[in-house]
């Protein structure tokens, strides 16, 4: 809570406040950074396996092999999902699991699973980008304004 | 945890198997520097490769370069450069660097250069084929033109 709000309450309140700072259990805080970058490093592992595959067997370069294993990691991740395991690994992993493009099938499928008892149009289609819905708006939106930029800079900028 | 294992076992065992199955045998003069990474074909083979060995020598001489594989047509050579890895930043400017100086020792060839790990894998693969004598002349050109289509492919 911000200072300036603390100032507001009342004495008891301020008691109280005081109390609940000294109860509260601390956050092990380095503890969760680095399960968060041991998963999360593994996660990428995984995914470069994932690229140098596609690469080897297939007719993909290193300019666009990142389409297929983007799509492999979030298919993998929806059924992991799906199937309640990929819970388990983000309760241990925290951010590890949610930043790498895995947190993002599974924030779609853990939506649609939330809201499949309201029906699969209203429930399942209106609710399942829910939460992903930001990250493609934004992610979008980024990739607008550096391409904007980019183009500026080639145009005019001579770079 | 039991279920994890098993989904894991199903994932990495395939794709272990897979990579280990395709082999062709290797007859070439290898280095064992990994940061000389380097082969050479010998010259029995259809088209005359002493011209894509010495330019592979060539390349290996500089620093940042770690390893190379080339294979040459009578027209052409195609090059697959390996940079260190705090080099892998700006790949793309080494590259440039490296086929700007080899158009200018090499006019009368045309040269294509990519640091691009797909070549890397595919050279490697084609140059064990002319070493082994396993492709004849016009495969080798056709498989060189459709490696540089490949590498001109935006999308």
């Amino acid at each position: 809570m911000s200072n300036n709000k603390k100032k507001n309450l009342t004495p008891t309140q301020q008691e109280y406040q005081a109390l609940a700072g000294k109860r509260e259990v601390k956050r092990p805080l380095f503890k969760n950074c680095i399960k968060a970058f041991l998963v999360g490093g593994t996660i990428c592992v995984i995914g470069q396996l994932i690229a140098t595959f596609y690469m080897y067997f297939f007719k993909f370069t290193e300019q666009n092999v990142g389409n297929p294993t983007v799509a492999t990691l979030i298919f993998i991740t929806m059924i992991l999902t799906g199937i309640g395991i990929y819970d388990h690994i983000a309760q241990f992993a925290g951010a590890g699991t949610a930043v790498p493009v895995t947190g993002f099938g599974n924030a779609v499928i853990s939506a649609a699973i939330e809201h499949r008892t309201e029906g699969f149009v209203l429930g399942v289609g209106g609710n399942m980008f829910k939460l992903a819905g930001t990250v493609i708006l934004f992610g979008v939106f980024s990739a607008f304004i550096v391409a904007l930029i980019k183009t500026i800079l080639i145009q005019w900028g001579g770079l | 945890m039991l279920k994890l294992n098993k989904l894991l076992y199903s994932i990495i065992f395939p794709l272990l198997i897979l990579s280990s199955c395709n082999t062709e045998e290797d007859n070439r003069f290898t280095s064992e520097d990994a940061n000389n990474d380097i082969t050479k074909i010998s010259n029995t083979s259809p088209v005359d490769q002493s011209f894509s060995n010495e330019v592979k020598d060539f390349v290996m001489k500089k620093d940042e370069v770690t390893g190379v594989r080339g294979v040459n047509t009578e027209t052409r050579i195609l090059l697959a450069i390996e940079v260190a890895h705090l080099s892998q930043f700006n790949e793309q400017d080494h590259e440039k660097k490296v086929k700007k100086e080899l158009e200018k020792k090499y006019p009368n060839k045309k040269i294509i250069v990519s640091s691009d790990q797909k070549f890397f894998f595919e050279l490697d693969e084609l140059e064990k084929q002319v070493q082994n004598n396993k492709i004849k002349r016009d495969e080798l050109t056709k498989r060189v033109e459709s490696l540089e289509k490949l590498i001109n492919d935006e999308a």
